[in-house]
């Protein structure tokens, strides 16, 4: 279980550390996002179960109220960066657009992908 | 002092309530404030008053330290390890006070230079967040609380950044460094909690001391990372208005050096030994780097930044040394500078709107348009160059001293020159922009026709405030009695095993 959590915590911090390096501000928000959750199984994986040695092992409670502390930061953090990408695409600053394709298939982030998409290629040809 | 202080949750609770004082009122006007962000014509006042409520309460904190020593609060009763204890020892209580100082003046200054818009859009409020963060940061007796309080603060700014708009590529691009920044931070938090099984900084220190070193080291190079990325997030500060620069150079950077140096204090004397040599080739870049980019630097604001950059080089060595009067310098060091470069990218801020520009070539003939302008820039460069009569020359004072107890000329000897550099800088603003009657070239010698005079009501608004921060710079520097001992208190409550943290420690007595 541990080996386990502590593959999917590599795993997520990968995803994220590639989502980030992307020149699309979309993308970086979902690594942001990603970038929390790995933080949070990293930490997981890194507690101690209590009692030591036990045959039922119980979370560190601890290691879990860090968790439950870092996820509602994690989201406001989100909150912010997400505000700050959509004054900068509003700005007409971003420039990249190679997320479009990805944004438009989603419902939800249609709009925003069209508004995207329109600035962006006014920047970029 | 160290044998008088038993268990402190046993002391009179309301010793203790004054450690949380200052955050609660901090939160207690950003809501209010939140709530009446429509009525901007009364936020001036009540952000005021709000701000000299939390200046008292950290004064009254810092006479209390001074008198009693550290002021702990338990909430509820609850101990560490399963507890969250509030402790205010002399660093925090310092540089709480210059913080609030800091923010006090700033509050004025930017009615008249933030748009009403933004004000609105809830300046204050955000402002008032900040410095909430930054006093929880100042007075968390642990690991997982300071991390809150850290993002919260550094939300707040970010909040800051949004309602003042002009938003460019780089601010989401920055604020994903500070979001790295963050997860490695929690992760270290999240390393020391599995090898010590707490998060206290008391049961922290103890466990520290029993870890393998390896892990201890690998554990403060993820704050180390963490913070240093964080701080990445205020490199564009100074591009936005002057009152956004005063606050960082007032509140988030001595915050951020703050934490830097409890997490470093966490440490056993060994580990610190380890860790020694790192910080002190860190601290040197930055004593150094910092004052020579300053010196080529055509905005004046730039160039602050670079100096508070070389100050905090010198806090780190100060640190580094891990001596009484080191650690004690690196803290008053800390706290002045801190309040002096607020107060000098406020004064920065004014001289740029006066001449209309914020190239340095371009200006001139200050003194003869304005004198009680000039006469403040005059006297904040000498006490940000730590002439004699200000607190920078005693920290230095001590600093020096210091590191020539302890022979480390390596660091002594760059932290003078970093002094004798941000002399040359500070110098230089002066000449530039006060002293010489026109802009740079062959009409140096003509009077600068871009010079407007402030008005009325901008002098009072703008000058008030910086002349009270002075004169309160000055009166400590006149003084240096009380903060040498200030300063001894906590050099001595920062050496290992730090004091303030046997009192947080249920188990020592």
């Amino acid at each position: 279980m541990d080996s386990m959590l502590a593959v999917a915590a590599g795993v997520s911090f990968a995803v994220a550390v590639y989502l980030l390096l992307s020149p699309s501000l979309t993308r970086v928000l979902c690594g942001a996002a990603c970038l929390g959750n790995a933080a949070g199984l990293a930490l997981f994986a890194l507690a101690r179960p209590v009692p030591p040695g036990d045959g039922a092992r119980l979370a560190d409670p601890l290691a879990v109220t860090l968790i439950f502390v870092a996820i509602p930061l994690a989201i406001a953090m989100l909150g912010v960066l997400a505000a700050l990408a959509r004054r900068a695409q509003e700005a007409g600053e971003d420039g990249c657009d190679d997320d479009g394709g990805q944004a438009r298939q989603r419902s939800g982030a249609g709009t925003t992908g069209q508004r995207h998409r329109g600035t962006g290629r006014a920047g970029t040809p | 002092m160290i044998e008088t202080a038993p268990f402190a949750v046993a002391r009179a609770p309301v010793d203790g309530w004054l450690a949380v004082w200052p955050l609660a009122t901090a939160l207690l006007a950003a809501g209010l404030l939140t709530v009446l962000r429509e009525r901007t014509r009364l936020h001036l006042g009540l952000a005021m008053l709000s701000g000299a409520a939390i200046v008292t309460a950290n004064g009254v904190l810092v006479l209390n330290v001074l008198a009693q020593g550290p002021v702990v609060m338990a909430s509820g009763g609850w101990l560490p390890p399963l507890g969250s204890v509030m402790f205010a020892d002399m660093t925090g209580a310092l540089v709480a006070c210059s913080a609030s100082l800091a923010v006090l003046a700033v509050l004025p200054f930017a009615r008249t230079e933030i748009a009403p818009e933004a004000m609105r859009k809830g300046f204050y409020p955000l402002v008032f967040l900040l410095l909430a963060g930054a006093q929880g940061v100042l007075a968390t007796g642990d690991l997982l609380t300071l991390y809150v309080w850290l993002e919260v603060m550094v939300i707040a700014a970010l909040g800051l950044r949004l309602v003042l708009g002009g938003i460019t590529r780089n601010g989401p691009g920055l604020a994903v460094a500070g979001v790295l920044g963050s997860a490695l931070l929690l992760l270290g938090i999240g390393a020391s909690q599995a090898m010590t099984g707490t998060l206290g900084l008391a049961g922290l220190a103890e466990g520290f001391s029993r870890a393998t070193p390896g892990a201890v080291v690998a554990v403060a190079g993820l704050f180390g990372l963490g913070l240093a990325l964080k701080t990445l997030l205020f490199i564009p500060a100074f591009t936005l208005p002057a009152a956004i620069a005063a606050l960082w150079a007032g509140v988030l950077a001595p915050v951020g050096i703050y934490a830097a140096i409890r997490l470093f204090a966490l440490l056993p004397a060994d580990q610190r030994v380890t860790l020694a040599p790192g910080l002190t080739v860190l601290a040197t870049v930055a004593m150094v780097a910092g004052p020579l980019l300053a010196l080529v630097q055509t905005d004046i604001r730039r160039a602050l930044v670079l100096l508070v950059v070389g100050a905090g080089g010198a806090v780190l060595g100060g640190t580094a040394l891990g001596s009484v009067r080191g650690m004690g310098g690196a803290v008053i060091h800390l706290a002045q500078l801190g309040m002096v470069f607020c107060a000098l990218l406020l004064v920065a801020g004014l001289i740029e709107r006066m001449n209309g520009t914020r190239d340095m070539r371009q200006m001139g003939g200050l003194y003869g348009a304005d004198i009680y302008v000039s006469v403040m820039v005059l006297v904040l460069l000498a006490a940000g160059a730590g002439l004699p009569p200000f607190p920078g020359f005693w920290a230095l004072l001590l600093l020096a001293e210091g590191g020539l107890r302890e022979e480390a000329f390596g660091l002594v000897a760059p932290m003078l020159a970093s002094a004798l550099l941000t002399l040359v800088v500070l110098a230089r603003i002066w000449a530039r922009t006060v002293w010489r009657n026109g802009p740079e070239g062959a009409r140096s010698e003509q009077p600068n026709g871009r010079l407007t005079r402030l008005s009325r009501a901008e002098t009072g608004l703008t000058l008030g405030p910086v002349l009270v921060l002075t004169g309160i710079i000055a009166l400590i520097g006149f003084f240096p009695d009380p903060l040498f001992s200030a300063a001894g208190i906590a050099g001595f409550d920062l050496r290992p095993p730090a004091l303030a943290i046997d009192l947080v420690s249920p188990g020592s007595s």
